[in-house]
């Protein structure tokens, strides 16, 4: 009898109940929260549900040394974490995106890439804010990128310049994602006119295939002999475009932007998620950083609403741009261009601006590459 | 060791940037400034290469006439393209989320035929003996 009893004693200390503490518990409500938002709002789902079950996962409560923990060395969750420290599961997601993303809008309206360039100025306002908070260089290029709302990049930088702080990067980073119609439209209506709502835009040209073929190869080429540093990233959205423009590689274009984006976002979507454990997540350092990654997103969206208006000034009546579309210069695709679409619509039911506001929007994921590159070349 | 080796390096790069640049302003200033340079040239590049394309299809001579109906068909595809954006926003008075502007996408690919790859047709057998 004596010894059924200390073996459930033992069995007792070996479960989560006996090693929960209020951290534990806070991180899996997060995770609940997230797997809710993803479910009952349809909020970035393919991303919040991974990441929230990653929380729950990464914050059931264990004993050390039972080899299942992401941190425990050879574990299956590290294996699968390497992908993410390493670095590897980021160029996986933008050869996807490269395979899925259509340039016709940004390669009939390359102006308009412009305004990429200009929302990019969030992420380097939000690293000189971070250093004023106390941030190290590398961690305030690392929480800069949130700023560029592209998780697959924030990722790729913070587990390069501040893997320490990578599970609150991704996580601020994807939130943000999600609360893209949130946070954008109050700033557009706020910069902007009832007249300048109105302006309507051109409809863009018919893009020859041809032009869509070579668009791949110049934007490769010359990017990276300008960041060397953001070659995987760049390299590998270059490649999954052409490999879709090509028009006869079908069947690997289908799998890049199919069943293998599928397979690395639930891979890093999960890692990450799991990496949130909460001795390292909840501390004072991931609430800043949530805090300057909204920072950033308000900084993108003003700099990049506030460059059409600047850009107007000179521009001659009858060729004005409408902007509404500024906000579309982060790299939330196509998010932050149906946010354009939304808000002009609201002002006028007849004006359309998604096919334009795609333009800069696809700019804003070659410019957030570019930046990362850059910060890369600094810092790393 | 490869892994600490570039922490180390890390560290040691924003020692100095930290020491060279406290506020981060001239890391900011020089950042931007080659962001937007990368994005004007590339502007720049698109822009030669539509050029040469459309004046490549401009009416001339004899190919007057299928260059003209070649002018017409990309004013469809344009004004297609409206029609497209249209209908992904009725739609989306429906239903929210991102099945208006992935329809809208589609029809869009659909109208300007970049959907469709080009495939040669011709199945080349090889007798081994």
């Amino acid at each position: 009898m004596e010894t059924i009893i200390e073996n459930l004693s033992q069995f007792w200390q070996y479960t989560g109940f006996a090693n929960a503490t209020w951290q534990h518990l806070v991180m899996i409500l997060i995770g609940l929260t997230f797997i809710t938002l993803g479910i009952v709002k349809e909020w970035e789902p393919l991303l919040l549900v991974p990441i929230g079950f990653g929380m729950i996962v990464g914050n059931i409560p264990l004993v050390a040394g039972l080899q299942v923990s992401i941190y425990e060395q050879n574990s299956v969750l590290n294996i699968l974490y390497q992908g993410v420290r390493l670095g590897w599961y980021p160029p996986l997601i933008f050869l996807g995106i490269g395979a899925m993303t259509d340039f016709s809008a940004l390669i009939s309206q390359p102006k308009l890439m412009l305004i990429g360039a200009a929302a990019q100025i969030g992420i380097f306002g939000a690293y000189v804010l971070a250093l004023a908070f106390g941030f190290a260089p590398n961690e305030a290029g690392a929480i800069g990128i949130i700023g560029g709302a592209d998780g697959p990049t924030a990722i790729f930088l913070s587990s390069r310049l501040a893997p320490e702080l990578m599970g609150a990067i991704a996580v601020s980073a994807y939130s943000y994602m999600a609360l893209v119609p949130v946070i954008q439209k109050p700033i557009m209506l706020l910069m902007t006119t009832k007249k300048e709502r109105l302006i309507r835009m051109p409809a863009p040209r018919a893009v020859s295939q041809r032009e869509k073929i070579i668009f791949p190869i110049v934007g490769f080429i010359l990017t990276a002999f300008v960041v060397p540093s953001g070659l995987p990233l760049l390299g590998m959205l270059f490649f999954g475009n052409l490999l879709k423009e090509s028009g006869v590689t079908r069947r690997l274009a289908e799998t890049a932007r199919g069943p293998l984006i599928d397979v690395v976002t639930t891979l890093i979507g999960l890692t990450v998620g799991a990496s949130t454990q909460a001795d390292v997540f909840l501390s004072a350092k991931s609430v800043m950083i949530f805090g300057l990654g909204l920072l950033s997103f308000i900084i993108a969206t003003t700099c990049g609403v506030g460059f059409v208006k600047i850009w107007n000034l000179f521009r001659p009546e009858g060729s004005k741009l409408n902007p509404l579309i500024g906000n579309a210069g982060v790299s939330a695709v196509p998010d932050s261009a149906r946010v354009s679409e939304t808000v002009g619509r609201e002002a006028d039911p007849k004006n359309h601006l998604l096919m334009h506001a795609m333009a800069p929007n696809v700019a804003g994921v070659i410019g957030s590459a570019v930046a990362a590159g850059i910060l890369l070349s600094f810092l790393g | 060791m490869t892994t600490t080796l570039v922490l180390l390096d890390v560290a040691a790069k924003a020692a100095r940037m930290a020491q060279q640049d406290p506020y981060g302003w001239i890391m900011t200033l020089v950042a931007v400034s080659v962001v937007f340079l990368t994005l004007f040239l590339l502007q720049y590049c698109y822009r030669f290469i539509g050029w040469a394309s459309t004046r490549e299809e401009a009416p001339t001579g004899v190919h007057s006439q299928k260059a003209a109906r070649r002018k017409d068909a990309a004013g469809k595809a344009g004004a297609e393209t409206e029609v497209a954006a249209a209908i992904a926003t009725a739609l989306s008075l429906e239903a929210s989320g991102e099945v208006p502007a992935v329809i809208g996408l589609a029809l869009d690919r659909y109208f300007s035929e970049s959907v469709h790859d080009k495939e040669s047709y011709i199945i080349t057998i090889k007798r081994k003996y």
